[in-house]
């Protein structure tokens, strides 16, 4: 951890006596967004001191300003939003101060300032990169834009070499080759370091970093903030990164402000921040964010306790054996020539009464799919899907399980009452044309019997009134929208509720309120959940079983506070690693575990262990064999050569 | 590429097949074979074939045998000696009426296509970028009425306004001192203003829809992060306004080629009929009125065949403009 001494040193120094001169302040910013009916303000008064050679971190929920700050400092408020009192003094290179709020959006010395002074990377990078041009071309703009050779501009010749040597820099392999491509040949981390080579191309002073790595898989985001963390260091740049994640914040930042409602609430040195915070606000936040905590008697997972017993004493209540979804890809001129691409690829679990199993993995990996083919909207290509839910009449104890993996579309109505979903998307998940009552009553059509009093409960049950119910979507917030898709989910009172990445789009404070509803609901009903999610913390929270996936396949399925306190399988080890604790002395004394490449094409996996190629401790049996799901007592399982042996890190000690 | 390239390709053939069997049932369809009808028209005349001719003529077409024989040997007379069959109205082959006439229509629909392209495109982009602005509510106004008012009334107004005001003649292809001149530069000269009014008429309703889709799309564009991240980097804004969003935005001008062709030569009949221009609108619309079903066949197989080119040649300059059509339809499934 070389690097992480520059900023502790920078951090001990800005608690000595603010050693660095001050790079960009932002004085008393408004900023508003008139429109015909409204006055937005985004920005309200904020204040800002933003220190040489740091790393300062800007925090705060959706909606706070925090992306509008930076955009005025830029000129890139979206119209019609604009800067209507405030400053913004930033120190040039050559030492002159300039006030970017009184600098013309389109004028030169802004130009200037853009790419030369400061540089900006984005949120999507798949979105923040024009799509008709190769990646080398745009980078190449930039250099022509902002350097010289002996005070002549660059050739075009001079400019591809240049960005190729860039995406060297930002560790693309083989530059050459890739600045030829276009960026949705890319993937999402390799398009975050083609937008960070952009803006670096005129050496600024200063970077501003969006929501960075929001968009980007938990593997991936450690990679791009170590590549961050490294190009701050070797030019001495000043990084103000916005972010909403608290992890992050404790891994990369040197000092951290806190917004809220337009207006910075807070600013302290991140160790004091975490350990001292002083506004109410920040508090807040930090007790919002799960912490992924050291496991001891007193703070065991209040999940876990409530369970009573351990689930593998009973029968399982829906078991999964061998599922496999395989989709064919054609190719060729008549399209005779065929991949398969196994996006589930014979994959076993189980799901008890009243429990959550956790389901995680990186993007692509097959939790969706599978999601889909549990759910039976899309149907298994082989394996099995038996269950033991109750239909509206109960079922004798002795029912045999019935397999719905291959069952008919027709005998799947009582099975689809007992198993439902909640989406992630809160907006686009709820019809706009439907009213809620509307939207409770439509899975209680079959039935004929539904009471507004009935409708009324569930509306209750999750929070919301009476007086709701005949309001339509749009007049709701993301919280309650998703309170509402919980309470239709619920409506047909099933056994098993699968939410796929059902609080990622929601803000930490309404997170953790739809999760203690969740979790209060499971309570009373003995609901049980897979929640699928890509947020390590969250599931570690919530659930009471994590299941981990690689490539289609499920690499191990652990109680959660043994697999997040000792992993049993290398992948396992690798995401955990990859999580940011939040907090930063924890995350920064951990011992880091490198994560080498990026998830390799599905349809080109690699023979054995689909791992392997990405593994530290692979070995010639790892590509002869696949390892199969192995029970390793203790209701642990893992597919792993290796699993007994291998002493793997965890995050919780 | 090239994948996608043979795959385009072949879909055509097969669609052109299928065009060709739409236009020989057509042709078909009258009661009575194409040389019954030549005698009793020439009969009409007070004249007569004779046995020999008559046989001929039905060895010629296969007249005597099924369907697909004579489905043959129409479609191996085009293919082989450019023989399209035989109009009754012109009393000439069909394809000399065609060749006649073909050319002008060409110019007139190229013509009317290029301005529908130049001007849609300055007022799609200035009505996206000024979105809101009193001139974008100018052009939106006048994009309307060109959308709304039939080409033939405009056609009557332009004629109109051109004689009264300007003294200029409008109708025909030139002007009464060139039509029997030879070519000559002061001959293209006057082609070329004569054409420009009925091109322009031609034009109207197609510039207006496009100006409408390049706005909207154009629109979309501007907002799209990638558009920020130049701004970002410090690129000048109309520099990267051609170089991205715009670029972006081309993709429905280059559609354009493929149904533009139908719909410029289909509006062009009335224009050309109340402009009296001697293009193939009239002279389709009066084979159809006439039962003349070889030269109305030939007409339908000819525009039929120019629309499923023009289609390709939009696809394969799409796929040569947008990458993303280019390097991911090479393999995928449809």
């Amino acid at each position: 951890m070389t690097e992480t001494t520059t900023p502790q040193t920078a951090e001990a120094d800005a608690l000595a006596g603010n050693s660095y001169p001050p790079l960009l302040e932002i004085e008393d910013l408004t900023v508003e967004f008139p429109s015909d009916d409204e006055l937005v303000t985004a920005v309200a008064g904020a204040h800002l001191t933003i220190k040489a050679n740091q790393v300062h971190c800007l925090v705060g929920e959706s909606g706070s300003g925090k992306s509008q700050t930076a955009r005025a400092a830029l000129g890139l408020l979206d119209p019609p939003g604009r800067i209507t009192s405030g400053q913004i003094r930033f120190t040039q290179s050559d030492g002159q101060v300039l006030d970017l709020a009184k600098l013309k959006p389109r004028g030169r010395r802004m130009r200037h300032v853009r790419g030369g002074e400061i540089g900006m990377i984005f949120q999507e990078p798949a979105r923040s990169l024009s799509p008709m041009h190769t990646v080398g071309f745009q980078i190449a703009e930039a250099m022509r834009l902002h350097r010289s050779i002996g005070g002549r501009g660059l050739t075009k010749k001079q400019a591809w070499n240049a960005a190729v040597n860039a995406l060297r820099e930002v560790r693309i392999p083989r530059p050459e080759l890739r600045a030829n491509a276009y960026p949705f040949e890319l993937s999402g981390g390799m398009r975050q370091r083609v937008m960070i080579a952009i803006a670096l191309a005129g050496q600024p002073r200063l970077l501003i970093a969006d929501e960075p790595t929001t968009a980007l898989d938990v593997t991936t985001q450690a990679q791009i903030l170590d590549l961050l963390r490294h190009l701050q260091t070797e030019r001495g740049m000043t990084v103000l990164f916005i972010t909403h994640d608290l992890g992050v914040v404790a891994d990369v930042a040197d000092e951290v402000s806190v917004m809220r409602r337009g207006e910075v609430v807070e600013t302290k040195p991140v160790f004091d921040l975490f350990a001292d915070p002083d506004h109410a606000y920040t508090r807040t936040l930090l007790a919002a964010t799960p912490k992924l905590r050291v496991a001891g008697p007193e703070s065991a997972p209040t999940a876990q306790s409530k369970l009573g017993e351990r689930p593998a004493a009973k029968t399982p209540l829906v078991s999964v054996r061998g599922l496999t979804r395989t989709f064919t890809l054609k190719s060729g001129v008549m399209g005779q020539k065929r991949n398969y691409l196994s996006a589930v690829d014979g994959v076993d679990f189980d799901i008890y009464r009243g429990e959550t199993l956790g389901l995680v993995g990186e993007s692509g990996c097959g939790k969706s799919t599978l999601a889909k083919c549990l759910l039976r909207v899309e149907k298994p290509t082989s394996g099995s899907i038996t269950h033991r839910l109750a239909g509206p009449q109960q079922v004798p104890a002795e029912h045999d399980a019935v397999n719905v993996a291959t069952a008919p579309e027709s005998s799947l109505r009582a099975y689809r009452r007992q198993l439902r979903m909640v989406f992630q998307d809160p907006f686009g998940s709820l019809n706009p044309r439907m009213t809620v009552r509307d939207i409770l009553a439509e899975p209680l059509r079959q039935e004929g019997a539904h009471s507004r009093d009935n409708l009324v409960a569930l509306l209750q049950l999750v929070g919301l009134e009476a007086a709701h119910l005949d309001r339509y979507p749009h007049a709701f917030s993301g919280g309650q929208r998703q309170r509402i898709g919980i309470a239709r989910a619920i409506a047909t009172d099933p056994a098993v509720l699968v939410a796929d990445e059902a609080v990622s789009a929601l803000d930490v404070s309404v997170r953790a309120q739809i999760l203690d509803l969740m979790s209060d609901l499971q309570e009373q009903r003995q609901l049980s959940y897979l929640f699928i999610s890509h947020d390590m913390s969250t599931v570690e929270h919530l659930a009471d079983r994590v299941a981990v996936m690689y490539l289609g396949r499920m690499v191990e399925i652990a109680p959660t506070a043994e697999l997040f306190g000792r992993p049993r399988h290398p992948y396992t080890e690798t995401l955990l690693s990859a999580v940011p604790i939040p907090d930063p002395s924890r995350q920064r004394g951990r011992q880091r575990i490198e994560v080498s490449g990026e998830l390799p094409d599905p349809t080109e996996k690699p023979s054995g262990c689909p791992f392997r190629n990405r593994c530290r401790f692979a070995r010639e049996v790892c590509a002869a064999e696949t390892p199969l799901l192995r029970d390793l007592g203790e209701g642990r399982q893992a597919a792993c050569h290796f699993a007994e042996e291998l002493d793997l890190t965890g995050v919780l000690q | 590429m090239l994948t996608y390239m043979i795959r385009r390709m072949g879909w055509s053939l097969l669609t052109i097949w299928l065009i060709s069997l739409v236009c020989f049932f057509i042709i078909q369809a009258p009661p009575g074979d194409f040389v019954s009808v030549l005698m009793a028209n020439m009969e009409a005349e007070g004249r007569r074939l004779n046995a020999q001719q008559v046989e001929v003529l039905r060895e010629r077409y296969a007249l005597d045998q099924p369907w697909y024989a004579q489905y043959w040997a129409w479609v191996s007379g085009i293919l082989t000696q450019g023989d399209f069959g035989y109009s009754f109205r012109y009393n000439r082959p069909a394809v000399e009426v065609i060749a006649e006439h073909l050319p002008f229509t060409l110019l007139l629909a190229g013509g009317a296509l290029l301005l529908t392209w130049v001007i849609a495109f300055a007022i799609g982009i200035y009505t996206a970028v000024k979105r809101y602005s009193s001139g974008d509510y100018f052009f939106t106004f006048l994009g309307f009425i060109g959308l709304s008012v039939p080409n033939f009334v405009l056609a009557l107004v332009f004629m109109y306004i051109a004689f009264r005001y300007f003294g200029m003649s409008v109708g025909g292809l030139f002007s009464p001192d060139f039509v029997e001149a030879d070519w000559s530069l002061a001959r293209v000269g006057d082609l070329t203003k004569n054409l420009i009014v009925p091109a322009l008429i031609i034009a109207t309703a197609g510039t207006a829809g496009l100006i409408r889709i390049t706005r909207a799309n154009l629109s979309d564009e501007l907002t799209q992060p990638y558009v920020v991240a130049a701004r970002a980097r410090g690129q000048r804004e109309n520099v990267l306004l051609m170089r991205y969003p715009v670029r972006a935005a081309m993709n429905p001008f280059i559609s354009t080629v493929g149904y533009a062709i139908p719909s410029v030569i289909s509006g062009e009949v009335i224009v050309s009929s109340v402009l009296s221009l001697p293009t193939t609108g009239p002279v389709l619309l009066g084979a159809l009125r006439n039962q003349d079903m070889y030269l109305a066949g030939s007409f339908l197989l000819i525009l039929g065949v120019l629309t499923v080119i023009g289609t390709v040649i939009s696809d394969l300059v799409l796929a040569w403009a947008d990458p993303r059509v280019r390097r991911q339809h090479s393999g995928a499934a449809q």
